[in-house]
């Protein structure tokens, strides 16, 4: 067993309590307890039911040319509605994909209307990806799989911080929301970094831990979310 | 017999008012507490809305603070944001010339407010929600709702996601001036 003692704390927000249904008609789920290991870290792309806004990486380059959105993937220009299938479906009216494109940007960039990188992917600029390690080798292997809680930003609140404006974490359906500045701080200082543990403490515990005693695997930093306090900390392993 | 029965009733009387005046006394408070909170964020926002453009700056929002001072935890953003759980954080912010938004003034709801503040409590004191095509796909987070107030004022409500709308939390408001 080693000591891990905390040295930072960051905000972050998860999924309520109990389970309740959303507006868009999709439940929102408490983000799962336990101790996980970090699988990856990347731009995420969904192909389920986000895979229209969040079908395309954070920043893939944007332009609209002829009254059509065009999105340059692997070097080459492709029309927005090319992309995917679910984008495929409005192929037939591309002045309304466009109308949806500008409007969403004009919301979120009232300085920069028309865009020019896709700010859209409900995953932000990246997500921190973790498993359940059930025979304790740190490697992703048999029946373990990515949980469908990451760590990650928005595009609302990325917007907000590109404009130095105040927001509010959003609850969410399951995944820890945190700051992008400070996922990049987070990333940067190797406190999540591939193979590190991610722990998510129940909602019930109602104060952060000074000190925990955790077989900390070799690694240096792990991270432990306690979202009934809507905080992140960060543990050092002594 | 006579005596025995007389005693039953009033004893019963006796306990169905104590428990119900046991009863209403907090709930009548938590009523008046939330009534009170909600109003008064209502009323804060309702003035806010109500600066003029030659206002509608930090000058402005320090003087209206001061008037709502002993009735709401008013603070102006400083440069650094936490998790706020305790106060109404107020930025005022000026757009660039290509902005259709001229100047806006963010307030963040704390999570204490934000659990008696709902959607229907803008709609009821500023009016109905504007109405918009709905957007094409579908977004992890539900996209904000808005109140136009005049013709150049919005409201713009974030709030946190909820089966009925109405009874959604509202977590930021923005009041926003157009050009």
């Amino acid at each position: 067993m080693n000591t891990l003692v905390k040295i930072k704390e960051y905000d972050a927000h998860g999924g309520p309590s109990n389970v309740k249904m959303g507006g868009d008609g999709h439940s929102q789920t408490s983000t799962t307890t336990g101790r996980f290991v970090i699988k990856s870290i990347e731009k995420h792309v969904s192909y389920g039911r986000y895979a229209m806004w969040s079908g395309i990486p954070w920043g893939t380059e944007v332009k609209i040319s002829g009254g059509i959105v065009m999105l340059k993937l692997s070097g080459q220009w492709k029309k927005l509605t090319d992309v995917n299938a679910q984008w495929g479906k409005h192929k037939n009216d591309q002045k309304g994909v466009t109308d949806a494109i500008l409007k969403y940007q004009r919301d979120l960039y009232p300085n920069s209307p028309i865009p020019s990188k896709w700010l859209f992917n409900d995953f932000g600029h990246v997500s921190v990806k973790y498993f359940k390690d059930l025979n304790n080798d740190r490697k992703m292997n048999g029946k373990e799989y990515i949980m469908g809680d990451f760590i990650h930003t928005t595009p609302p609140d990325e917007a907000a911080t590109a404009a130095g404006r105040i927001f509010q974490l959003a609850e969410s359906h399951g995944c820890i929301h945190v700051r992008p500045n400070d996922i990049d701080t987070m990333i940067g200082n190797g406190y999540l970094k591939k193979g590190n543990t991610v722990e998510v403490h129940p909602y019930t515990k109602k104060a952060i831990d000074a000190s925990h005693k955790r077989n900390a695997a070799g690694t240096q930093f792990e991270v432990h979310f306690y979202p009934g306090l809507y905080k992140i900390a960060v543990y050092k392993t002594m | 017999m006579f005596l025995v029965l007389l005693y039953a009733v009033s004893a019963c009387f006796v306990g169905c008012n104590g428990n119900n005046k046991q009863d209403s006394k907090p709930n009548n408070n938590k009523i008046a507490e939330k009534v009170n909170v909600t109003d008064l964020f209502l009323s804060y926002t309702d003035s806010v809305a109500k600066l003029p453009l030659n206002r509608f700056n930090e000058a402005g929002i320090v003087s209206l603070n001061k008037l709502f001072a002993d009735k709401l935890p008013l603070s102006i953003y400083q440069g650094k944001q936490t998790n706020n759980d305790k106060n109404i954080i107020v930025q005022p912010f000026q757009n660039n010339d290509t902005a259709t938004i001229i100047a806006g003034i963010i307030l963040l709801v704390p999570k204490s407010i934000t659990d008696s503040l709902h959607i229907g409590d803008f709609t009821r004191h500023f009016g109905d929600l504007k109405k918009e095509k709905p957007m094409i796909g579908v977004t992890e987070l539900p996209r904000p709702v808005q109140i136009d107030v005049n013709a150049n004022t919005v409201i713009k409500l974030t709030f946190n996601n909820n089966e009925k709308l109405a009874l959604a939390h509202v977590t930021m408001v923005e009041v926003l001036k157009y050009r």
